[in-house]
This record gives structure tokens, sequence and C-alpha cells, in this order.
């Protein structure tokens, strides 16, 4: 289905059409919500305001992007949102000195490869996370990252090299696993 | 080994261990798109749907089967009791005599008690009727006999929802998630394609809705009140 036609179809309030759009979107938006936030829950809760807006919005949708860019798009921006809001409710509720910390520390000794990978990755800067995120992970190009984040491809790949480089050094200890 | 293809092995093993981080669950396609339908038409009405969670939500979505549950038991007791009381409900004032009553009707008739017993009477008619929905769609299919009933009883769930008589939030919960399934059930046809009836049984499912129904359901006759 053309993608202008299935916008039109959906525009002209046909629900089957609707439900096309999601079924085709839905899988690969809520896989990296959750790579994303790591709870079902919170990602079933974006996932969902992101696809009510997405509809409210397609009428504003110009093209530029493939469709399924423009909704990962929203899906991030609506994670971003979130996420910070939770920051803000957290930063009230807990004593942040006595909190438990969101990420393990890369610093503190962790027996298992794939905890401290882990931990690294929670460590990343929000913005070099989304990029390994979406490209080393979840398989997006460097096209549709810089049209998902507003940003150039070039941005994209430069966010995705420091990101590789910070989680080299967190994993120097296990170097014997890639370089022998 | 040069540094080029240290680096590029490292990328490689990179790409492959972190498969492994946050590995995301199956996609629970069918609640959310039950979620996202209620939320647009919550929004186009100017209603604050009970589907956006807060982000910290007071009513954990796990506990929503047992007390759902708890509250259909309340209203089959409620009914029992008083029905009991009042000898089968006939000499009740605004009993629904008839399973094609509409519940206004009796919500209209009699006093305040009158017309909350008569409401919970109501309640579980309906929940008799939605019952036998279910089973028709699984036996006879999206039929064009029932998906106008689902759309009927849609309507009726919409004003048992709205009457001022429903203050069980328990109850109320479980009128709600009605109202979604019927809605669901209410835009199939019969070319609809079996994963549009998938829909329906997953959202069933996943929110148990069909033995809360049959909770609210007291054994023996309905209608012959």
């Amino acid at each position: 289905m053309e993608q202008s036609q299935l916008i039109a179809r959906v525009l002209a309030g046909e629900e089957a059409a609707e439900r096309e759009l999601y079924q085709a979107n839905v899988d690969r938006v809520y896989r990296l919500v959750y790579r994303m936030v790591g709870d079902a829950d919170a990602a079933a809760e974006y996932t969902q305001d992101a696809f009510v807006r997405t509809f409210d919005r397609l009428g504003t949708f110009r093209g530029e992007s493939a469709l399924s860019t423009w909704i990962t798009a929203i899906a991030i921006s609506v994670v971003y949102n979130g996420q910070r809001k939770l920051k803000r409710i957290r930063s009230r509720e807990v004593d942040l000195e006595h909190a438990e910390p969101v990420a393990v520390s890369g610093r503190a000794a962790e027996p298992d490869l794939k905890r401290r990978l882990a931990a690294a990755i929670n460590d990343l800067p929000e913005g070099y996370r989304t990029v390994f995120l979406m490209h080393d992970v979840e398989g997006y190009t460097h096209e549709e990252i810089g049209m998902a984040l507003g940003i150039q491809e070039g941005t994209s790949k430069a966010q995705l090299s420091r990101a590789r480089a910070r989680l080299r050094g967190s994993l120097a200890a296990h170097a014997g696993e890639w370089a022998s | 080994m040069t540094q080029d293809e240290q680096d590029t092995r490292f990328d490689e093993f990179l790409r492959q261990r972190a498969q492994d981080y946050r590995p995301p669950p199956p996609t629970p396609r069918a609640e959310l798109w039950l979620r996202i339908e209620a939320a647009r038409r919550a929004a186009r009405a100017g209603e604050k749907t009970p589907w956006v969670r807060p982000l910290h939500p007071r009513f954990p979505v796990r506990a929503l089967a047992w007390t759902a549950a708890a509250a259909a038991v309340l209203v089959l007791g409620i009914g029992i009791g008083r029905l009991s009381v009042n000898g089968g409900g006939e000499d009740v004032p605004g009993a629904v005599t008839s399973a094609t009553a509409v519940p206004g009707e009796a919500l209209a008739k009699g006093g305040s008690a009158g017309q909350t017993l008569a409401y919970e009477v109501t309640a579980v008619q309906h929940f008799a009727r939605i019952d036998g929905l279910l089973v028709d769609l699984k036996t006879r299919g999206a039929g064009d006999d029932v998906t106008r009933l689902a759309r009927e009883l849609l309507t009726s769930t919409r004003l048992l929802l709205d009457s001022p008589r429903l203050t069980d939030l328990r109850l109320r919960t479980l009128l709600q998630d009605l109202e979604l399934m019927l809605a669901q059930i209410a835009t199939l046809n019969p070319e609809s394609r079996p994963e549009d009836l998938d829909f329906v049984s997953e959202g069933l499912a996943r929110t148990e809705l069909r033995s809360r129904l049959r909770n609210a359901i007291p054994s023996g006759p309905v209608t012959s009140m």
C-alpha cells in the first residue's frame, strides 16, 4: 500500500486503514521504546501515547521522511518527555544521596560481561544511548536516526562512534573477548 | 591485529552482545490498540480516558483483575440478596422484567433505593446479554446480527456508565472494560480477517473479562424477574 494512499484513507476516517498503519509500525516502535525504558508498563504507555499523537497529527505529516520514521520521532519525543517528568518526580520524592543508582557504575566490579555492558549502556548520555540503541541494537540507518532525532546523518555517526568508544572503555577488562 | 581491525571486531562484538540489553517482550498489540482507540474516543468526547494511565498509576494494572472480580461478586451479592428479600424482584419498583428493556426505563421508576436496586438488576441482566453475545461471536463469527447486537449493548453499557446510580468504582471498571470490547466487536463484519477477531480474543484474555463477566451473572434465570 502506497504510504500516501494509506494516510489518505486514515485521514478519511477509515478504521481499517488506522489499524493497518498501527499494525505496520507498532512492533518496531514498541521494541525501541522498551529498549529505552526497560519497563513493560512504561513502554506500553509511551507506545500508546505515541500512536494517539500520530493519529492526531497525521494531517500535518508532509512526507519529508518515511511515515515509520516520523512515528519513531514522535515515540522518542514521548519517551524523553516522560522520562524527564519521571526524573523530576523521583528527585522530589527521594533523597538522591540514599537512592539506589539507576545505573550501576561500570567502576564497580561486575563479574558478568552482560551486566557490565548493561550498566555501561545505562551510563551513556541520553543522546548517545538513543543513537546506539537505534543503530546497533534495533538496526535503524543513520538517515532514519537523523530524521527521527532531528540531527544530521554525520552527527548520528559521530554520536554512535563516541558511544562505542565509551562502551569500549567500560568493557576494557573484557578486551580478550573481541581482541583475540 | 591493526587498530582498525580491532575496532571492527569490537563493533561487531558490541552489536551482538547488545542484543541482550533489555530484550523486549512480545508487543501487546491487542491491548495497546484497545487503549489507543479508547484514548482517541475520549479525546473526541472531551473526557479523560481511564486507559491513559498516569505515569505513576496509583492502581497497578495487575490489581485490576482481582478488584474487578471482587466488584463483580459485590454486584452479584447485592443483586441476589435484595432480590431474595423482595421475593424474586417482580415487586421491586422499577425492576426490569424484559431482557430487551432499555436500562433507562427501569431507572426512571421507583424511589432512590428502588432505583439503585433497579440499576443493579439491570446491570446483571446486561452482563448476561453480553455473555450471550460473546458465545454467538465465538460460535457464529462476526455476522451482521452479532455486530448489530454489539452496537445495542454498547449503547446500553454507556447508559449504565452515565447513570448517577453507578457509584461502585469496581463495577465502573468492569463496565468500562466491556465498553471497549463491545466497541471493538461492533466494528467487525463478516469479511473481517482472522487477526481482527484475534484482537478481541486477546483483549478478553488479557483483561480476564470473560471470567469477570460470568462472575457478575447469578446462576439461574436472569430474565424471569
